[in-house]
């Protein structure tokens, strides 16, 4: 479970992006992380990773401290940041060398979610583009097995097929045990994959239930701007 | 949790040299380059004079191993500034960051890899400029006057201990390790420099040094003036103090040592400290 307990964080002393902000994620399921701009999405995946240091509260993976960066509790987390640069090497190399970090890392699943890509494991990063590029570290994201996945706008830059690929991913890698935080602004690219929506602004929770409702499932749009409009 | 683990620490290694590669190779390039330099300059020395004077006229070998000393004893120091080159930017401070090691094993790696590594690529480097001279004499001159830095530096050791243990100099060899204790410090001030700033952080930590070097000179000078006195009074009655005679007097070298020591703690402990504390927003941890 992922525990943020009266979280306070600012890029200034002038403003906070979030304040005295409490939120829970239990364990098991895909959540959507819903916000208008600004409103700390992607700070909150940084603060849960240990990337960002509160200037008060604090998150809990399993009741540890994130800030510290235990080894285990790293080991057992993943995030795929809306930016990043591959190192220009080969993609199995890659591999070798980040495998030994994640216990449950698995090469089977690395070449299911290729595979759903229609891509190749023999593949060099350097040579990929932006696209495809973000499409190897979601499968070497989902490959590491990791119980905790937060994905900050996975399906930006992909194209519509790749966006259903991505969803087809995401599936074949998912457990029971595992916790998927999806931050994004598309939210129709993510609507048929997500168990829980939660809507976030500065210092509270607007939102925070499963999408289907009485067995029907719930348009996202509309429950956003709802949520958003009722504030 | 355990904050070391050998296992582990292998593995950051592996992970960083492998990620990191055009990094590393750049770098062993740069320092080969840097070591190379003399010799580069010796042969165009050599080409010159023989062009406008007809005599071959080779560099003698202690010149470029002393110019390769020069440039090695402050490139290390510079180096210094890139132990942290994985926070450079907001990527790859992520990969940095997330990377499930604890903070001890990525900053001891980071560190012995500037402190050591660095070392072990400059004698390497060192060795290959070397054969190359060797032959680039040897091959003008006749290999009867040529000589090998590397097979010098080893046949000069008995030598070298032997006058590091002369009386003519006494303590000299305390003199070198507080040295040698002094300029690892200095190298953990540009290790700190880079725990603190990501950016422009050799050149900030070169300006740092010199505004203080010029504090510390200030306040020397007014503690000279302040004893003037009773120094001039010490310099009749013993005579004037050269390097030797002043420096190893053993209130010095202790007062040297423990200095040296205390200030080495602080500057890595801070150094590790600023590391720890590395968040992805900025390039800048203050």
């Amino acid at each position: 479970m992922i525990a943020i307990k009266n979280l306070t964080f600012g890029y200034n002393k002038r403003s906070n992006v979030l304040d005295d902000f409490s939120l829970e994620f239990k364990a098991g399921g895909i959540y959507g992380l819903l916000g208008k701009n600004g409103t700390g999405k992607s700070t909150l995946l940084y603060l849960m990773m240990g990337l960002l240091r509160p200037q008060q509260g604090r998150v809990e993976v399993d009741g540890i401290d994130t800030a510290k960066r235990d080894p285990l509790t790293l080991s057992d987390m993943f995030i795929v940041p809306e930016e990043y640069d591959l190192p220009v090497i080969p993609l199995m190399d890659y591999v070798k060398v980040i495998r030994p970090f994640y216990p449950r890392f698995s090469e089977d699943l690395l070449e299911r979610c290729l595979a759903n890509f229609d891509m190749d494991k023999h593949v060099n990063l350097g040579s990929l583009s932006m696209g495809q590029k973000k499409k190897v570290y979601m499968c070497v994201a989902l490959a590491t097995n990791t119980r905790f996945l937060l994905m900050d706008e996975p399906t930006n830059g992909l194209d519509i097929l790749s966006k259903s690929q991505f969803r087809k991913a995401v599936i074949t890698g998912m457990t029971d045990d595992k916790t998927i935080i999806v931050s994004t602004h598309q939210v129709h690219d993510v609507e048929k994959l997500l168990d829980h929506v939660v809507i976030i602004e500065t210092n509270k929770v607007l939102h925070n239930a499963p999408l289907v409702e009485d067995d029907e499932p719930i348009d996202l749009e509309k429950l956003f701007i709802k949520v958003v409009d009722n504030q | 949790m355990t904050s070391f683990d050998i296992k582990r620490f292998r593995n950051v290694a592996r992970w960083d040299l492998t990620v990191n590669r055009s990094f590393y190779i750049k770098a062993v390039s740069s320092i080969f380059f840097l070591m190379a330099l003399p010799f580069v300059f010796s042969v165009l020395y050599t080409f010159a004079v023989w062009i406008f004077t007809d005599q071959v006229n080779v560099c003698r070998h202690e010149i470029l191993f002393m110019a390769m000393l020069y440039i090695f004893i402050y490139a290390w120091m510079l180096i210094g500034g890139y132990t942290f080159h994985n926070l450079l930017t907001r990527q790859s401070r992520i990969a940095e960051l997330t990377l499930p090691a604890s903070n001890l094993e990525k900053y001891l790696w980071h560190t012995l890899l500037t402190v050591i590594g660095t070392f072990i690529v400059a004698f390497l480097s060192m060795t290959v400029v070397d054969v190359a001279q060797y032959l680039f004499a040897g091959v003008l001159k006749g290999f009867g006057n040529s000589h090998s830095i590397v097979v010098g530096i080893f046949s000069d050791f008995p030598e070298l201990w032997e006058f590091i243990g002369s009386s003519k100099f006494p303590n000299m060899g305390h003199l070198i390790a507080v040295w040698l204790i002094w300029y690892i410090a200095d190298i953990g001030i540009y290790v700190l420099g880079n725990a603190i700033k990501y950016k422009y952080n050799v050149i900030l930590t070169i300006l740092f040094k010199w505004v203080l070097s010029m504090a510390a000179s200030v306040v020397c000078i007014v503690v000279i003036a302040f004893f003037a006195d009773s120094i001039a009074e010490a310099f009749k009655t013993r005579g004037t103090p050269t390097i030797f005679n002043f420096l190893s007097s053993f209130p010095w070298i202790f007062t040297g040592y423990a200095l040296g020591i205390a200030f080495n703690i602080l500057i890595w402990w801070a150094a590790y400290r600023f590391y720890t504390r590395a968040q992805i927003t900025s390039n800048r941890n203050i």
